[in-house]
C-alpha cells in the first residue's frame, strides 16, 4: 500500500504551486540561518558553516520549516475529511491499519524532504555571498550527515508524530498545528530558560529537539575544534532521545490503534436537543397556509453599529465556547504557571524572589509562538465563512463589510485580552503560591495588557492580519504572508540582521531586558509610547483598508476591490491617506530623535566609529597628557531633565621631560565644556570632532617637563529625544550611574575594537593580546583604573533633586538642602585609584554600626526582603579582613543598590554599588544563593581593601589582581562560613563558565599570568587557579604573602607577574601550578 | 419590477467562456433557467446576486446596477446557492435568525415571528434545534430556501432548489415558491424541466454560456407542435435510425427503445405522432446545439 500511497502524495504535493514557494523559503531559511550565525562565535577562526555550528541548525529545524510542518503534516489524513472523500475511503477495500501508517510514513517523507531542502539552503549558503568566502570552510559532509540522523531526523519524527496523533484525536486539523506549536514552544522556553538557568540537565531533557544539548556541547568547544569536530554525545542524548522519540512512537502506537475509517471519518451524530413536542404541535397548525408575516428592514448607520455589537458578542462567544479554546487557554495557563514557578526567576546558582518583573517575563518567551496563533486565529475568524462555505448567503446580505469585519476584530480583539488577562492571573498565582504579596499591578497591566508585547501588540497584529486578508482575499495566502511576514521579522532582529525597530511592525522599543526595578522603563516609556503611536495610526489604516478592500464573493480582483471601495467611501480614503501621513510623519519625529540625535547608533557604524577613533587618533597614545592627581569637582545632576553640569578643579602633573602644549578631550556627543583653563589661563579649542568625540585645546602657556598645573573645567551632558536601545544609564531618571564625569584626557584606548574579526573586517592590525605586556615601561606607569589619572584624592559635591539621594567616593562630610535640591559632600583623603562614579536614586537607607564602621545601605524601597543579610555579610566579611589582611581602610562604607544597566559591581573609596539584580531580590531563603551573595559582597570589601592598599598597572594580569585574588580569598571565607558543598557549586559554576566562555574567545585565550581582561577567563579559571594555590600554600601564609608583595610595591602599580614571582621564589609552584598559569591547558584540571 | 440583463459576458481565469453576450428581460413571476450541466446557469445567478463581476454587460434590477449598486441589490435579493455550507456548531434556528439579522430585520420579534413561519413552511419546524451539521441533504436543502425567504426578498434566485428533494417536499417547494412568485422575481435554474413546466411562465434555456431559447413554456412547445414523431424499436434498429432521422431523444420503456424524431412530415414507418413536452423541446435545442459544434 505504502508502494502507492507514497508516490500519489509525492506527486500530489507537486501539482501544488505552493509546495514550490516552500522549497524557496526552505532555501532561503537555510542561507538566512547561516547569515545570522555569522556573527554568533566572535572567533575570526570560526567558520560560518564550521561543523558545530551545523550541528546545532540541525538540531533547530528552523521557524519557517516548523510553521510548514504544522501546515502540512495532517494534511495527508485531514484531506478526506475536508474534501468529503472521506466516504469513498470508508468503502475502499483496504486495510485501515496499513492505510493510515501509509498515509503517515508519506508524511513524514515529506516532512523529510522539506527539512533536506533547509539543510541544502544551508549548505549552499556559502555560494550565496553572504559572507566573505574566507569565513566558509569545506562542507563536512560525515558531520552534517551524522548531525541529521542523531537530531534532525527524530525531530522530523517527533514533529510528525505529534501532529498526526493530536489530529486522530481530535479529528480536526487545528489540533494538529497546536500540536507543532506546543512541542516548539517547549523547545523556544527551554531555549530561553538555558540562557539563566545554573543546571541544564533537566533542561536539556524536556527540550524536544535536543538544542540545548548540543549548544552546550557546541559552545564549549574551541573555535578550531568547533571548526571539524564530531559531536561525541553521551548518556544525556540517550536520556532525552529515549524521552522524545519514545513519546513519538507511542503517540504513534496509539494513533494507529484508535485510526479506524468507521471512527476517523465517520463524524457520528452528536445527541441532539429534544424538541419539545407540545411545542410543535402548538405550531403544526402553521404547516399548511401560514402567511409569512411581513417584516421591516432597517438599514441604518445606527442599527449598523447596534448590529456589530450583537454580532461581536456572538462572535466573541463561538470563538470562545467550544471546548478547543478552554482547553489552549489551559495549557497556556499550566505552562505560564509552570515558566513562572521553576524559571523566570533564576538568580546565578538559584532562584530569585516571584517578584513582578520576574512574572511578566513569561510573555517574552511565550509570544513569538502566541503571535502567530493569534495571526491565524484571526484570520479564521475572517475567513470563516468562506472556510464553512456559507460565504454565497453572507456575502449577499445588504450589510456592509465593515459591520462584520469590525465586529469580528473588536471579538477578536477581546479573545486576545483573555490571553494578557491569563498571563496576569498565572503570574498572580504563582506569586502567591510562593507566598510573594508585592504585586507591581501597574507593572502587570503595562506588561500584559500594553505595547510592550502585550494585549495591544497582539491588536496590532490583528489588525495587520485584516489588512493582508482584505488584500488577498484568500484565507491560506492570508496566513502564509502574515505568518511569514512576523516570523522573518522577529528572526531578523534576533540574529541582527535588521537593528532600526521603527521598521519592524507593532515592535517599540525597551520590549525585553530594559524593566529596571529602580528606574521602571525609565527613557524607553517615553520612546515605546511614540513608536506605538506610529503603529497604531498606521494599523488604523490598515484596518480601514482591509475593511474596504474585503472581498465579497469570488473572482474579483484588487484593482477592482480597490477602485469600488474608494468610490463607495471617499471619506475613508481621506483618513486612510491621513494616517498613512501620519504614519510617515512619525517615522521622520522617530528617526530625527532616535538616529539623527545619535541615541541610537547600529553595531556596525559603532565599531566603525571606533576603528575610525583609533585610526584617527591612536598616534596620540604616545603623546605626553597631563595625569590627574587630585580632583574638587562639583556636580549637580537633573535626572529629570536627564542633564548634570560640573565644575572640576583637577590638579594635574606632567610626569614626563617632553612639555604638554595641547590638551586632548574625549567630548562626546551630548557633552559640552563651557570653559576650560590651565593655571586660569583658558585654553584655545583647535579642532572639535563631535561623531568620535574628541577635541583639542592649545595652552597658552605649555606645561614644562615634571611640572604641575591646576585644569579647570566646566561641562555639562544632557540626552534629548529619546533612544531604541542605549540604556543612557549615567542619566536615569531614578538611580543614575554616572561612571565618569571628567572628560578623558587624550587618547582613549578602551574604545579601540579588541575582537580581531572586527579589527580585520575594518582593515586594523590584529591584536596579540588586549592588554599590553608587563615588560611595557610606558603600561607599567599607567594606572588600570583610568589612564589618565594617578593615584587620586579629592572632594566632592553632588547635588540632586530633592527626592534622591547623591552619592560620589569618599566618606560623607557633609548633607545640606538649599534652593529645594540636595547637597552632599563627599571626600577622599587617601589616594585610590581613579574610580570617581557619581550616582543618585530615591532610596531607602540603612545604617548601622559594625565593629565601628559606618555602614549604610541605599536600597530600592521594594527591595526590603534581606537588608538583614547583607549587614550579616559585611560584618563576617569585615572581620575576616581585619583578621587575616589587616585593617579595613575605611570608617565609612555605603552598600548602593543601581539598576542593572552597567556593571554588576563596582567598589570603589567608601562605596560599593551592587546592581539590581545581583541578590536584592535573590531568594535567600536557598543556601546557595546566599552563599553566593555573601560571596560577591565580601569579593568586593576585599576590593576596597585592595584599592586603599595600591593602584594596579595597566599591564597583562590586572584582572588577576583586581578579581581573581579577591574572588579567591573571597572563596576561602565562603569555605569558612558555609563549608565545602556551597563552596563545590560556586566552583562547579565557574569551571562551566570558563569551559563555555572559552568557546567563545573571539581572538586567542591567553595563560592566566598574561590574562588581558576577558569575561571568562580571570573570574573563572584565574579564581580557581589562585584559589587552588591558595589551598595548596595554606590560606594564612598566603595572606601573608599577599601584604608582603602589596607592600614592597611601594608607589609602583602592582603588577601580578611579581606576585607570581614571589610566589616561585617562595618555592610554591610545582610543575601543575605552573602549568595551569604559564599554559592554557586543554582540560581544567582543578 | 423588472430585471434586466444586458449582454452580459464573463470568461473564467482558466479560459472557459461561461457567459456568451446573455440578455434577459425577466418580470414579476417565475423564470426558468433550463441547461445542461456548465451551461452557466450558476455563473449568471453568481452575477446577479452581485457575487460575481461580469467582464461586460450589465445587471439592473428596477433600475439599480447591480455592480455598481450592490448594496440595493442586496436589500431585495434571497438567494439560494446551488452549493453552500452551514455553521456546523449551531441549529438551524439560530442561524436563522442570525441571517435575518444581517438581512436587515432589526426587530428582535419581527426576526423571531418570519423565522418561525419559514422554517414550518419547509418543514423544519421540528428540526429547528438540530445542529446542522447533522441535517440530511434535503434538510439542508430546505433550510437552504428558508433562508433564501428571509426578509421579503424581492428578487429571489434559487440554483437548483429541488436538488435532494423527496417528492413531497418538492411538492411543498412548488407551493411555496408559486405563492412567493405572485408578487417578486424569482429566477429558478434546474435541469428537472418538470421544475418549469409546473412552476414557471417564463423560461430561458441555457447551453455553452448563451441562451438559445426564450419564451414561456406553452410557447416552446408550440414551437414544435406537429412535428414530433414517436416510435419504438429494436435496440440495434436506432443506429440506422440516427442517420435517417432526426432523433431527439431515446430513451428504454419496457425492455424496448423509445425513440423520438423530429420532422416536418410524417416519416411513415410506424411512427406515430407525439405531442411536444417541454423535455422535448429541451432536448431538441441541445441536440441542435451540440450539431452546430460538430459541424463546426
Ligand atoms: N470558479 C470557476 N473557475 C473556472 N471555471 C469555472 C468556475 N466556475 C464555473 N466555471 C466554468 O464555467 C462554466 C459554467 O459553470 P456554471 O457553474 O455556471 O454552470 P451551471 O450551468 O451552473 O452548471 P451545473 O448545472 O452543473 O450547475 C463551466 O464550464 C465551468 O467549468
Ligand atoms: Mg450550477
Amino acid at each position: 500500500m505504502l508502494g502507492k500511497i507514497l508516490p500519489f502524495e509525492i506527486k500530489f504535493l507537486h501539482k501544488n504551486f505552493f509546495t514550490y514557494l516552500i522549497y524557496l523559503a526552505m532555501m532561503f531559511q537555510g542561507i538566512w540561518y547561516m547569515k545570522g550565525f555569522n556573527d554568533y562565535y566572535k572567533s575570526d577562526d570560526s567558520l560560518m558553516n564550521s561543523a558545530g555550528t551545523m550541528y546545532i541548525l540541525l538540531c533547530t529545524i528552523g521557524m519557517i520549516l516548523m510553521i510548514v510542518f504544522s501546515i502540512i503534516t495532517g494534511t495527508t489524513l485531514y484531506r478526506d475529511l475536508k474534501n468529503k472523500t472521506d466516504q469513498y475511503f470508508y468503502t475502499l477495500p483496504v486495510n485501515e491499519k496499513k492505510f493510515f501508517m501509509s498515509r503517515f510514513t508519506a508524511s513524514f517523507v515529506i516532512n523529510i524532504i522539506f527539512s533536506l531542502v533547509y539543510f541544502a539552503g544551508c549548505i549552499i549558503s556559502k555560494y550565496t555571498g553572504i559572507a566573505p568566502p574566507d569565513r566558509f570552510g569545506p562542507t563536512q559532509w560525515m558531520q552534517i550527515i551524522h548531525g541529521y540522523l542523531l537530531f534532525a531526523l527524530p525531530n522530523v519524527f517527533i514533529l510528525t508524530t505529534a501532529a498526526y496523533s493530536a489530529l486522530v484525536f481530535f479529528r480536526k486539523m487545528a489540533p494538529s498545528y497546536l500540536a507543532i506549536f506546543f512541542v516548539s514552544l517547549l523547545w523556544i522556553i527551554m531555549e530561553g530558560v538555558s540562557h539563566t538557568a545554573s543546571d541544564l540537565f533537566l533542561i536539556k531533557i524536556i527540550d524536544p529537539f535536543g538544542y540545548v544539548y548540543v549548544k552546550d556541547l557546541v559552545d564549549a568547544m574551541g573555535a578550531m575544534q568547533r571548526n571539524t569536530a564530531f559531536l561525541t554525545i553521551d548518556y544525556v542524548y540517550f536520556i532525552n532521545r529515549f524521552i522524545w522519540v519514545g513519546a513519538g512512537i507511542l503517540l504513534l502506537v496509539i494513533s494507529r490503534k484508535k485510526f479506524t475509517f468507521k471512527y476517523f471519518f465517520g463524524g457520528e451524530s452528536k445527541k441532539v436537543k429534544s424538541v419539545n413536542n407540545s411545542d410543535s404541535a402548538s405550531f403544526s397548525f402553521l404547516k399548511q397556509h401560514i402567511k409569512i408575516p411581513e417584516v421591516s428592514l432597517t438599514y441604518s448607520l445606527k442599527e449598523y453599529l447596534k448590529k456589530a455589537a450583537r454580532l461581536t458578542v456572538l462572535e466573541f462567544k463561538n470563538v470562545t465556547r467550544p471546548v478547543s479554546f478552554k482547553i489552549i487557554i489551559g495549557i497556556m495557563a499550566v505552562m505560564f504557571i509552570l515558566y513562572n514557578l521553576l524559571f523566570n526567576p533564576t538568580y546565578y546558582i538559584g532562584s530569585a524572589l516571584p517578584v513582578t518583573t520576574n512574572m511578566t517575563l513569561t510573555r517574552l518567551q511565550i509570544n513569538f509562538m502566541l503571535i502567530i496563533i493569534i495571526i491565524i486565529w484571526a484570520n479564521e475568524l475572517f475567513f470563516k465563512e468562506k472556510t464553512v462555505d456559507v460565504w454565497q448567503i453572507t456575502d449577499s446580505v445588504p450589510l456592509p463589510s465593515w459591520v462584520t469585519l469590525a465586529s469580528k476584530f473588536i471579538a477578536m480583539c477581546g479573545v486576545v485580552l483573555i490571553f494578557g488577562l491569563t498571563l496576569i492571573a498565572c503570574g498572580l498565582f504563582a506569586q502567591l503560591v510562593q507566598g510573594f504579596t508585592d504585586f507591581n499591578c501597574l507593572l502587570y497591566i503595562n506588561d500584559a495588557l500594553g505595547y510592550r508585547w502585550g494585549w495591544l501588540t497582539y491588536v496590532l497584529f490583528v489588525m495587520f492580519t485584516l489588512f493582508i486578508g482584505g488584500l488577498t482575499g484568500r484565507r491560506y495566502a492570508t496566513t502564509i504572508l502574515s505568518v511569514g511576514y512576523f516570523i522573518i521579522m522577529i528572526i531578523s532582529f534576533d540574529l541582527g540582521i535588521s537593528e532600526e525597530i521603527r521598521f519592524g511592525f507593532g515592535l517599540v522599543p525597551g520590549i525585553e531586558g530594559t524593566y529596571s526595578e529602580l528606574n521602571g522603563y525609565g527613557m524607553f516609556d517615553a520612546a515605546a509610547a511614540k513608536y506605538f503611536l506610529m503603529w497604531a495610526i498606521l494599523s488604523v489604516a490598515l484596518l480601514i483598508a482591509g475593511m474596504g478592500l474585503w472581498a465579497r464573493g469570488t473572482g474579483k480582483s484588487i484593482l477592482k476591490r480597490t477602485v469600488s471601495g474608494i468610490r463607495s467611501n471617499p471619506a475613508a480614503l481621506i483618513i486612510i491617506a491621513a494616517c498613512i501621513f501620519g504614519f510617515f510623519f512619525m517615522q521622520g519625529y522617530i528617526k530625527k530623535n532616535v538616529n539623527e540625535n545619535r541615541n541610537f547608533i547600529s553595531e556596525k557604524q559603532t565599531d566603525e566609529e571606533s576603528a575610525l577613533y583609533e585610526k584617527k587618533y591612536g598616534h596620540l597614545s604616545e603623546l605626553t597628557q597631563p595625569k590627574i592627581r587630585h580632583v574638587d569637582l562639583e556636580v549637580d545632576l537633573f535626572p529629570e531633565n536627564r542633564k548634570y553640569v560640573y565644575r572640576a578643579v583637577l590638579e594635574v602633573v606632567n610626569r614626563s621631560k617632553e612639555k604638554i602644549d595641547t590638551l586632548y578631550l574625549n567630548i562626546d556627543y551630548r557633552s559640552k565644556v563651557e570653559k576650560i583653563s590651565i593655571n586660569n589661563k583658558a585654553l584655545l579649542k583647535e579642532t572639535d570632532d563631535d561623531i568620535l568625540g574628541m577635541e583639542s585645546y592649545k595652552l597658552t602657556e605649555s606645561i614644562n617637563g615634571f611640572d604641575k598645573a591646576v585644569l579647570y573645567i566646566e561641562g555639562s551632558k544632557q540626552y534629548t529625544g529619546f533612544s531604541q536601545e542605549d540604556f543612557q544609564a549615567d542619566l536615569a531618571f531614578n538611580g543614575l550611574f554616572i561612571e565618569r564625569v571628567i572628560p578623558v584626557i587624550g587618547y582613549n584606548a578602551g574604545r579601540e575594537l579588541t575582537e580581531n574579526k572586527k579589527r580585520k573586517e575594518h582593515g586594523l592590525e590584529k591584536l596579540k593580546s588586549r592588554m599590553s605586556s608587563v615588560t611595557d615601561t610606558n603600561a607599567l606607569r599607567t594606572s588600570y583604573a583610568a589612564g589618565d589619572a594617578l593615584m587620586v584624592s579629592g572632594r566632592t559635591t553632588v547635588s540632586t533633586t530633592l527626592s534622591q539621594y547623591a552619592y560620589a567616593p569618599g566618606e560623607l562630610v557633609k548633607i545640606r538642602e538649599e534652593d529645594n535640591r540636595n547637597y552632599f559632600q563627599y571626600s577622599v583623603s587617601k589616594e585610590n585609584p581613579f574610580y570617581w562614579h557619581i550616582g543618585s536614586g530615591k532610596f531607602k537607607q540603612f545604617e548601622k554600626v559594625i565593629s565601628g564602621k559606618k555602614v549604610k545601605i541605599l536600597y530600592d524601597p521594594k527591595h526590603y526582603f534581606y537588608i538583614d543579610k547583607y549587614i550579616t555579610f559585611v560584618s563576617s566579611s569585615l572581620e575576616y579582613i581585619e583578621r587575616n589582611l589587616g585593617p579595613f581602610p575605611h570608617k565609612e562604607l555605603r552598600i548602593i543598590e543601581i539598576p542593572h544597566y552597567q556593571d554588576e559591581f563596582y567598589s570603589f573609596a567608601n562605596t560599593i554599588a551592587i546592581s539590581e539584580k545581583e541578590g536584592w531580590y535573590a531568594n535567600m531563603k536557598e543556601k546557595d544563593v546566599e552563599a553566593y551573595v555573601h560571596f560577591c559582597l565580601a569579593r568586593e570589601m576585599i576590593r576596597q581593601w585592595l584599592h586603599s592598599k595600591a593602584g594596579t598597572a595597566d599591564v597583562q594580569g590586572a584582572e588577576m589582581i583586581l578579581t581573581a585574588i579577591p574572588e579567591a580569598l573571597a572563596l576561602n571565607h565562603i569555605k569558612n562560613q558555609y563549608g565545602k558543598e556551597q563552596l563545590d557549586i560556586i566552583l562547579t559554576k565557574k569551571r562551566k563558565d570558563y569551559i563555555k566562555g572559552r568557546g567563545d574567545e573571539p581572538n586567542v585565550q591567553p595563560p592566566l599570568l598574561y590574562a588581558d581582561g576577558v569575561d571568562y577567563l580571570e573570574q573563572n579559571k584565574g579564581t580557581l587557579a589562585v584559589f587552588h594555590l591558595m589551598q595548596q600554600t595554606g590560606s594564612k601564609q598566603f595572606h601573608k604573602l599577599l601584604n608582603t608583595w602589596i607592600s614592597s610595591s611601594g608607589d609602583n602599580y602592582l603588577v601580578f607577574k611579581d606576585f607570581y614571582s614571589l610566589l616561585e621564589t617562595e618555592n610554591l609552584l610545582g610543575t601543575d601550578e605552573k602549568e595551569l598559569f604559564e599554559t592554557v591547558q586543554r582540560d581544567l584540571k582543578i | 419590477m423588472n430585471l434586466e440583463i444586458k449582454n452580459l459576458s464573463k470568461t473564467y481565469p482558466n479560459g472557459v467562456q461561461a457567459l456568451k453576450n446573455v440578455s434577459l428581460s425577466i418580470g414579476k413571476g417565475m423564470f426558468g433557467l433550463l441547461g445542461e450541466n456548465g451551461a452557466g446557469k450558476s455563473t449568471l445567478m453568481r452575477i446577479i446576486t452581485t457575487l460575481q463581476d461580469a467582464d461586460t454587460g450589465e445587471v439592473t434590477f428596477e433600475g439599480i446596477n447591480a455592480a455598481s449598486n450592490p448594496m440595493e441589490i442586496r436589500k431585495r435579493l434571497g438567494y439560494l446557492p446551488q452549493e453552500f455550507g452551514v455553521y456546523p456548531s449551531i441549529n438551524a434556528e439560530e442561524m436563522l435568525l442570525h441571517l435575518a439579522d444581517l438581512k436587515g430585520i432589526a426587530d428582535k420579534g419581527e426576526r423571531k415571528e418570519q423565522v418561525n413561519a419559514l422554517l414550518s413552511k419547509v418543514n423544519l419546524w421540528n428540526d429547528r434545534k438540530k445542529k446542522l451539521c447533522g441535517y440530511s441533504g434535503g434538510m439542508k436543502q430546505r433550510f437552504g430556501i428558508a433562508q433564501a425567504l428571509l426578509g421579503d426578498p424581492k428578487l429571489i434566485i434559487v440554483d437548483e432548489p429541488t436538488a435532494g428533494l423527496d417528492p413531497v417536499e418538492r411538492n411543498r417547494f412548488y407551493n411555496l415558491l408559486s405563492e412567493i412568485g405572485e408578487n417578486n422575481v424569482v429566477i429558478l435554474s434546474t435541469h428537472i424541466v418538470e421544475d418549469v413546466s409546473t412552476l414557471c411562465n417564463n423560461m430561458a434555456i441555457m447551453a455553452n454560456g448563451e441562451v438559445i431559447q426564450t419564451g414561456t413554456p406553452a410557447e416552446l412547445e408550440n414551437s414544435l407542435a406537429d412535428k414530433l414523431w414517436v416510435k419504438e424499436i429494436q435496440k440495434e434498429e436506432l443506429e440506422e435510425l440516427l442517420i435517417s432521422h432526426k432523433v431527439i431523444a431515446n430513451h428504454f420503456h419496457l425492455g424496448k427503445l423509445s425513440v423520438t424524431v423530429m420532422s416536418d412530415k410524417e416519416p411513415g414507418n410506424g411512427f406515430n405522432p407525439k405531442e411536444a413536452s417541454l423535455e422535448d423541446v429541451y432536448f431538441n435545442f441541445l441536440g441542435n446545439i451540440k450539431e452546430s459544434d460538430l459541424r463546426n
